[in-house]
C-alpha cells in the first residue's frame, strides 16, 4: 500500500508535469515551482513528498491542493503530523561543544567522503583523485573561487564556481547551497545579519538551470533537507558519535551532492565564526 | 590528438551515474583525457581551459549532458562513440526499470507468481506487516528486518504454524535454503546435514566448518534468536526440528542456540525423542548436564558441534572427534609457549575484537574458565560489564556489531572502520598481550577483507616493533573456498602477515588465551 509519510514546508499548489525520473525521486515542475517524489531513501526535504511503497518508475502526474496531493490516480490528505518543517531554527547551543564539534565534522567528512567529491577543499591530499585536464582546470576554479569568498569578494567568487562540477545540480552550486545555510547558521549564534550577503551570494548564484535555482531558493531561506537539518542540530548539542552518524547520513545524498554541500557549510562556518 | 564531443539533450542521469560513466569512459582505450558533465556555462569555460571544447559541444544548455573526448592518433573516433552509446544504453535499461525492482509484495509476486518466500528487509515498524501479508499469500518469509514487536513476532509465528509455513526471524541474519544462501551466509557443499539455528554467526560457523571437513548442508534454518525466549516458546525452532526430521535429504540435524528458556528447552527435548536422526546440539553457555538423558548429543563449542555432526554424517565414531581437538590441543599449548616467550613483562591482557555476536559470546565462556574476571559490552556468562566500550579494561571481549557501535554505520562484518581504529588502539597499549580477531566471509560480508584488514596488521607491527614488543594476531576466519572472498587466499594473505589463522573461532580462542594465561604463569 502507498503511503505519504511527509511533505516539505515549501511545496505550492498546482499542477505539475515531468520533469525527470531516477530510482529513488521523480521530479516534477509547474511553471515556477519544483516537487520531488521521493522515497524513505532520500527521506524529507523542503520541497519533497515522501512515500513509501511507491513505484516512482510509474508517476506520471502530480496536482497538490491545500489539502491534498493527486498522484497518477491516487490521492493523499495533507495531515500537520506529515508536514515537514525545513526551516532551521535554533533555540539552544553550546558554542564551545560546536566548535569542537565542527573540527569534528572536518574530519569525519575527510573519513567518510567519497574521493571525487569538494573535500580537496579541505584535505589537499584529495586533489590526486582529479587527473583528467577537466579535473585540474576544475580544482583550481574551485579554490580560486573559495579564495575570494573568504575574502569577502563573494560576488566574484560565487561567480567562479557557480554550475561547475558534475551532475545534475553541479557540486559548485551544491557547496553554495551548503555556504548560505553556514550564513543562516551563524546570523542566528552570532546574532548578526548576514541578509545582504546572502542576497548578493544567491543573486549571482541564479542561472538559467531551473533545477539547481529551486535548491539555492530554499537555501537562500534558510530551508533544508532533513538530513541536512539533524546533522545542523547535532552540530549544536549532540556528541561526535550523533554527528559521525548524521555525516554519514548526508553523505549518502547523491554521488557527491550531499558531501559537497556540507564541505560549503564547513568552510562557510570556520570563515564566519571559527 | 583528436577531440570530439557530443550532447545528450534533455537526458537526465543522477550524479552516481555520470560519475560511473565518467570513469567507464576515462577507462576506455584509445581515450587520453575526457569529461562527461552537464552543459552549464561555466562547466564549458572549464571544457574550453582544459582544451577539450569543440564545436559540437558548444551549443550544449545547462539541462545537457555534454560529453568531451581526447583521443589518441589513430583511434577511430566512431568506434569509441558506439562504445559509450553503449554505455549510455546499459545505464538507461538499469535506470528505467526493465530490470523491475518492485516496490511491494504484490508487485514482487507480479513477478514472480511462483515464489514461496519473501525476505523481508524494511524498517522494523512496517516489516510485521509485510511478513503477514506474505504469509497470507502463502509465502514462507525470511525476516531480516529487526526492531519488530515481539507480539507481533509471536502472532506472525502462530498464523505460520497453522498455515504450515516458516518464519525465519525477526533479526535472521542467516540461511541456506536448498544450496542457496541468504543474507549473510556461505558458499557450502550441499550434504545430508541439517541445521536449526537461533544465532546468525553460530550457523555461519557451524556450516563453513561442516562445508570445510567436506560434508554439506542439506537446509540451514535461521529463526531469529528471539524464538528460543520463553514469550515466542520456540515455535519455529521446534518446527525446523520436525522439517528436518521429514526431509528426505537430511540424515543429520544440528541445533544451534545460546540456552534456551527452561520451558523451551523441554520442547526441544521432547520433540527430539520422537525423531530417528542423530541429533548433535550446541547451547552456548548451557550446564554440560543440559541434555543428560536426551537424545541429543550436546558439544560445548561450534567446532565440536560441526565436527560432531560431521562424524555422524560420515558414519564415523565421535571419538574421532574427540582425538582430533586433543591432538590440536596440544599444538595450541605448543604454540602458546612459543608466543608468551617473547612477551614483555608489560604485556599482560587479552583484547577479542569480535564482528560476530556469538563469536563473542563463545570466546567468554572459553576465557571465563581459565582467566577469571572477563570484561565485555554483551557480558555472557560469568563476565563483567565494561563501563565504558570504548575503553579496554583487563581482559576485554568486545562485540563491535552490538548496537552502541554500529549507529548510523554498516555492521562490521562490512565495515572494518570502527574495529580497525580499536586494533591500533588496543597495539598502542603497552598491556597488550594478544589481539584476538574473526574474520567472516561469505555474501553480506566485505567483499575485500584483505583490502580492509592488511594495512591495519602491517600498521600494528609498526607500533609493535617501533616500541620493540611482539604482539600476537589470533584470528579465525569464517568461510569457504567457494565465497566469493576465497578463505584460502584470506588465510594465505594473513599467514604472510605473522597472523595466527585458526580454523576456528574456538580454536582462536583457546590459543589467544593459552598465551595469556602462560604469560601470567
Amino acid at each position: 500500500m502507498i503511503g505519504l509519510l511527509s511533505y516539505g514546508n515549501q511545496i505550492r499548489c498546482g499542477t505539475y508535469q515531468l520533469h525527470s525520473k531516477f530510482s529513488s525521486a521523480a521530479n516534477f515542475f509547474s511553471d515556477d515551482a519544483f516537487a520531488f517524489v521521493v522515497d524513505t531513501r532520500v527521506g524529507a526535504g523542503p520541497l519533497n513528498i515522501v512515500l513509501e511503497g511507491v513505484k516512482l518508475d510509474s508517476l506520471r502526474s502530480l496536482e497538490i491542493k491545500n489539502d491534498c496531493i493527486y498522484l497518477n490516480d491516487d490521492h493523499f490528505s495533507l495531515s500537520d503530523s506529515a508536514l515537514f518543517n525545513s526551516n532551521i531554527q535554533i533555540d539552544r547551543i553550546d558554542k564551545n561543544k560546536f566548535q569542537d564539534n565542527m573540527r569534528f565534522l572536518e574530519s569525519a567528512l575527510i573519513e567518510y567522503s567519497p574521493p571525487k567529491s569538494l573535500v580537496f577543499l579541505i584535505d589537499s591530499e584529495r586533489k590526486k583523485e582529479f587527473i583528467s585536464s577537466f579535473d585540474l582546470a576544475m580544482v583550481n576554479r574551485f579554490e580560486e573561487g573559495v579564495r575570494n569568498l573568504l575574502a569577502g569578494d563573494y560576488q566574484i567568487g560565487v561567480e567562479a564556481i557557480k554550475g561547475l562540477g558534475y551532475g545534475l545540480t553541479p557540486g559548485g552550486d551544491d557547496f553554495i547551497s551548503g555556504f548560505l545555510i553556514a550564513l543562516h547558521v551563524s546570523q542566528q549564534i552570532l546574532k548578526t545579519d548576514f541578509s545582504q550577503i546572502i542576497d548578493i551570494i544567491h543573486r549571482a548564484a541564479k542561472g538559467s538551470n531551473s533545477f539547481t535555482n529551486i535548491f539555492l531558493d530554499c537555501a537562500a531561506r534558510g530551508h533544508v533537507s532533513e538530513k541536512f537539518k539533524k546533522l545542523i542540530f547535532a552540530l549544536c548539542s549532540s556528541n561526535e558519535n550523533t554527528i559521525e552518524q548524521y555525516t554519514r547520513e548526508l553523505l549518502t545524498v547523491g554521488a557527491t551532492s550531499g558531501t559537497d554541500q556540507a564541505v560549503g557549510f564547513l568552510i562557510g562556518i570556520k570563515g564566519f565564526m571559527l | 590528438m583528436n577531440t570530439i564531443g557530443i550532447i545528450k539533450k534533455g537526458e537526465y542521469y543522477d550524479s552516481i551515474t555520470i560519475m560511473l560513466i565518467a570513469k567507464h569512459i576515462s577507462e576506455m582505450e584509445g581515450v587520453a583525457d575526457s569529461a562527461v558533465v552537464m552543459g552549464t556555462k561555466e562547466n564549458k569555460s572549464m571544457l574550453a581551459s582544459s582544451g577539450l571544447m569543440t564545436p559540437d559541444i558548444q551549443p550544449a544548455g545547462e539541462m545537457d549532458l555534454v560529453v568531451a573526448l581526447k583521443l589518441n592518433d589513430g583511434i577511430n573516433a566512431k568506434f569509441v562513440l558506439s562504445k559509450i552509446d553503449a554505455v549510455f544504453k546499459a545505464t538507461k535499461i538499469s535506470d528505467e526499470g526493465e530490470n523491475f525492482i518492485p516496490q511491494s509484495i504484490d508487485g514482487a509476486m507480479n513477478v514472480l507468481p511462483d515464489a514461496n518466500m519473501a525476505m523481508i528487509s524494511v524498517a522494523g515498524r512496517y516489516a510485521g506487516d509485510v511478513a503477514m501479508k506474505s504469509l497470507q499469500r502463502g509465502l514462507h518469509v525470511m525476516l531480516f528486518s529487526d526492531n519488530v514487536p515481539i507480539e507481533k513476532e509471536i502472532e506472525l509465528k502462530k498464523f505460520a504454524r497453522e498455515k504450515n509455513l516458516f518464519v525465519m526471524g525477526p533479526d535472521c541474519g542467516t540461511a541456506i535454503l536448498n544450496g542457496v544462501p541468504l543474507a549473510f551466509a556461505n558458499v557450502v557443499n550441499r550434504g545430508n546435514i541439517g541445521i536449526v539455528a537461533a544465532s546468525g554467526t553460530g550457523l555461519q560457523e557451524v556450516t563453513c566448518l561442516i562445508s570445510n571437513a567436506g560434508c554439506g548442508i542439506s537446509q540451514a534454518i535461521g529463526t531469529g534468536g528471539r524464538d528460543v525466549k520463553k514469550e515466542v516458546g520456540g515455535i519455529m525452532f521446534v518446527e525446523g526440528m520436525k522439517a528436518l526430521a521429514d526431509d528426505a535429504n537430511t540424515d543429520v540435524i544440528l541445533l544451534v542456540s545460546k540456552p534456551p528458556a527452561t520451558e523451551v528447552m523441554e520442547k526441544i527435548i521432547s520433540v527430539a525423542r520422537g525423531i530417528q536422526k542423530p541429533i548433535v546440539g550446541v547451547f552456548l553457555g548451557a550446564s554440560p548436564e543440559l541434555l543428560k538423558g536426551s537424545n541429543i548429543r550436546q558439544a560445548l563449542t561450534l567446532e565440536e558441534a560441526a565436527l560432531l555432526s560431521v562424524a555422524h554424517s560420515k558414519k564415523e565414531n565421535a571419538s574421532v572427534v574427540i582425538d582430533a581437538l586433543k591432538k590440536r590441543e596440544t599444538e595450541i599449548i605448543k604454540t602458546a609457549r612459543e608466543e608468551a616467550a617473547k612477551l614483555s613483562p608489560s604485556q599482560k591482557y587479552l583484547r577479542a575484537l569480535y564482528s560476530g555476536g556469538t563469536f563473542c559470546d563463545e570466546a567468554q565462556l572459553l576465557c571465563q574458565d581459565v582467566l577469571g574476571e572477563v570484561y565485555s559490552n554483551i557480558p555472557f556468562g560469568s563476565s563483567k560489564k565494561l563501563k565504558d566500550s570504548w575503553k579496554s579494561e583487563n581482559y576485554t571481549i568486545l562485540d563491535l556489531g552490538d548496537d552502541e557501535f554500529t549507529v548510523g554505520k554498516p555492521h562490521p562484518m562490512i565495515d572494518y572502520s570502527t574495529r580497525n581504529k580499536r586494533i591500533l588502539a588496543e597495539a598502542e597499549n603497552p598491556e597488550t598481550a594478544v589481539i584476538l580477531l574473526d574474520i567472516v566471509l561469505g555474501y553480506g560480508s566485505n567483499m575485500n577483507p584483505l583490502a580492509e584488514i592488511i594495512p591495519v596488521i602491517k600498521e600494528v607491527k609498526r607500533i609493535t616493533e617501533k616500541q620493540k614488543r611482539h604482539l600476537p594476531i589470533i584470528c579465525s576466519v569464517t568461510g569457504t573456498d567457494k565465497d566469493p572472498q576465497n578463505r584460502t587466499a584470506v588465510v594465505t594473505a594473513l599467514g604472510a602477515e605473522g597472523v595466527n589463522v585458526m580454523e576456528s573461532n574456538a580454536a582462536a580462542s583457546r590459543l589467544a588465551v593459552s598465551i595469556v594465561s602462560r604469560k601470567e604463569k
